[in-house]
């Protein structure tokens, strides 16, 4: 049996706005399932149903097998994080940890117990009686995590906790939070638009969109095998490469032709002929003086380790991951192949998935 | 070179005990991306405060296209500002929005110039079904979008943004980051642009000026700043996973970390100890001396990394 489990869970607005439109999921215990999507797609909304902030319009949240839809945020054991930045610069850094335990009236005793098992846990000891200002931007957060995790509730929900920090900081503070829930087992439910966080934090990624599921599954099948249109462009950065043509039978074998391209693609799966997307990951392109499509680039984007070649042509647009030497002038023409295994085939009407 | 659009020189800045710019120079060339990536804190937004003239420096000068800008007000700078914290007029429509800047005193527009420049900077932008909409219905995206139209339609001579997309979506970011490189290049006007996000840095600029604590650390191409940072700090501040950094000391012709395994060869005539740092795409799992564990594998889509622990 799940651990927690969202049965047809609905919220409109009072004018009207259908916020969420009937989610079901079933988390396991122990799991941490990140919900990911863009502004507005029904996340947050999700997430403070289950914590009890929000009543919802219809459907059941079951906690441990216990339809709680109707109990107040306060006795259904959740830790609810907003963010990690804000500490208290008056207060120590025990003090600020052991906050969350005053406010739920814990003795004093217990209270220091529960600090000193989190502080040793993160490497905090020394820095227990130092005030947050005298600390490094890390043990800064390092101190924030610990806050937050000196509870130990059933279930953790996080609303974008790592929003308001830089993004260097962000990749340090993912790594310390998976690995602490990992030891704490805790199940968590983490909100995120970040497709990064998601991708390093989730067992599984649930992504939404307009109040909808479109897809669950690991970071890494959300990523290479996309339910629809909308997840292969929401994931990856820059997003899946998508173009608009029609799959053919030529000579007995099924071929893509984009609009506005005149090579036919061989495709490496049997497809229903018909006007179809095909989509494949700026990794699976290459430049390729013998390639199907023929462009020129417009933008030569640097990033560190590799590089993203922007190339449009009849085809429309796309990107191209090329190697960090590989430096490219705007204007250049080229021409692109595409590796077979990772091409993926969509409905043009629906955006579903077809192969 | 033709004159440059920006020189900064020796700028020097205190608020009471934090010295917030302390001797910085820098200049811009015509049409020239440039970004000035560095941690919060680092003196980023004072340095594009003093240059637009919102603030005045201690000392040092500042010439826009061969100007002391010491003269020149606020105003008189041909400068356009914009900032993460965009505001609009919430009841006004986009295209009043947009005419706004146009219409302030002194400028002298006639109306149908400024309808062509509204819809200029609307077709730009790519929010032109958005231009009859009150400001307030718009979406945190579509707003910046606008914010930054209200900076075109003045055309400008020099762009200074402050972090325009840091309050926008990851997903967003990385759509303008490219659509705002396009543009800048079609305009030909020169940019500078000031962030805290590496990728916007190395992806967008002509050229990165590394600041910290109101310092220049470093000023060079993207893929100079990434492959030979001019320090250590450089280094860890740069790529994601950072640069691996070493303490290493010289033995029998390789170079040793502190429990002696070895990490590469040393060149002959190297000093007895060193920092040595390698990006982690350097490093090849599957071959070499030195020996180690996988602790952590983090598969990201395009790339896989691995966190390894030797001896």
């Amino acid at each position: 049996m799940s651990f927690l489990t969202l049965d047809g869970l609905a919220k409109t607005w009072p004018d009207g706005t259908r916020a969420v439109r009937g989610v079901d999921l079933a988390i396991q215990a122990g799991e941490f399932v990140v919900l990911l999507g863009p502004s507005g797609c029904g996340k947050t909304t999700t997430l403070r149903m289950i914590a009890g902030l929000e009543t919802p319009t219809s459907g059941r949240v079951l906690l441990g097998g216990l339809d709680v839809t109707s109990l107040p945020p306060s006795r259904r054991d959740v830790g609810f994080v907003f963010q990690f930045y804000a500490l208290y610069p008056h207060l120590s850094v025990e003090e600020n940890v052991a906050f969350p335990l005053l406010c739920a009236r814990m003795p004093k005793d217990e209270r220091r117990a529960a600090v000193a098992r989190v502080a040793a846990r993160l490497g905090l000891g020394p820095l227990l009686p130092r005030r947050p200002r005298e600390l490094s931007g890390g043990d800064q957060q390092r101190v924030a995590l610990a806050r937050a995790m000196v509870r130990k509730p059933a279930l953790w929900l996080m609303d974008e906790p790592l929003g308001t920090l830089d993004a260097d900081r962000r990749g340090e503070m993912c790594e310390l939070l998976r690995a602490q829930q990992l030891e704490q087992k805790v199940t968590t439910v983490y909100v995120t638009h970040d497709q990064d966080e998601a991708m390093r934090l989730a067992d599984r990624v649930v992504v939404m969109s307009e109040g909808e599921i479109l897809q669950v599954g690991s970071p890494l099948e959300v990523y290479d095998e996309p339910a629809t249109l909308f997840v292969a462009r929401f994931l990856g950065s820059p997003g899946m490469n998508l173009l608009e043509g029609e799959v053919r039978r030529e000579r007995g074998v099924a071929v893509f032709r984009s609009r506005g391209s005149t090579e036919p693609m061989r495709l490496p799966v049997l497809a229903a002929p018909g006007p179809t997307v095909l989509g494949f990951r700026p990794e699976a392109a290459r430049l390729d003086l013998e390639g199907p499509l023929a462009g020129r680039v417009v933008l030569d984007a640097f990033h560190g380790a590799c590089r993203y070649l922007h190339v449009e042509g009849g085809f429309g647009r796309i990107a191209v991951r090329e190697t960090a030497t590989r430096k490219s002038a705007a204007g250049e023409s080229v021409r692109i192949s595409i590796e077979p295994a990772a091409m993926r085939l969509f409905d043009t009407e629906t955006g579903r998935r077809v192969a | 070179m033709s004159e440059a659009a920006l020189a900064v020189a020796g700028l020097d800045k205190r608020f009471g005990a934090v010295h917030a710019l302390a001797g910085v120079d820098l200049a811009v060339a015509a049409a020239e991306f440039v970004v000035v990536l560095g941690p919060t804190g680092a003196g980023k937004t004072t340095l594009l405060r003093t240059i637009a003239g919102l603030e005045r420096p201690d000392a040092g000068t500042i010439r826009l296209f061969g100007k002391d800008a010491a003269a020149l007000a606020p105003a008189e700078r041909d400068v356009a500002l914009v900032f993460q914290n965009f505001s609009l007029y919430p009841g006004r429509t986009v295209r009043e929005n947009l005419a706004f800047p146009l219409r302030a005193p002194g400028r002298g527009l006639a109306t149908g110039e400024i309808a062509e420049r509204v819809a200029w900077a609307a077709k730009l932008l790519k929010i032109e079904r958005l231009l009859d909409r009150p400001a307030r219905q718009l979406s945190g995206g579509e707003m910046q979008r606008v914010a930054i139209g209200r900076a075109i339609v003045r055309r400008p001579r020099l762009f200074l943004m402050d972090e325009p997309l840091s309050n926008l979506d990851a997903k967003l970011r990385e759509e303008l980051r490219i659509e705002l490189r396009e543009l800048a290049r079609s305009l030909g006007t020169p940019v500078l642009w000031v962030t805290h996000d590496q990728a916007e840095a190395l992806s967008m600029a002509d050229r990165v000026v590394v600041l910290a604590e109101g310092r220049v650390l470093q000023d060079a191409p993207p893929e100079d700043v990434y492959l030979r940072p001019a320090s250590p700090r450089v280094a860890r501040l740069l790529g994601t996973p950072p640069m691996n950094i070493v303490e290493v000391r010289r033995e029998g012709g390789w170079w040793v970390s502190a429990d002696g395994t070895r990490i590469v060869e040393a060149p002959a005539g190297s000093p007895e100890r060193a920092t040595i740092g390698f990006r982690p795409e350097h490093v090849d799992p599957d071959g070499g001396a030195t020996e180690g564990t996988i602790e952590v594998l983090e598969d990201l889509g395009p790339a896989r990394i691995l966190v390894a622990r030797w001896a």
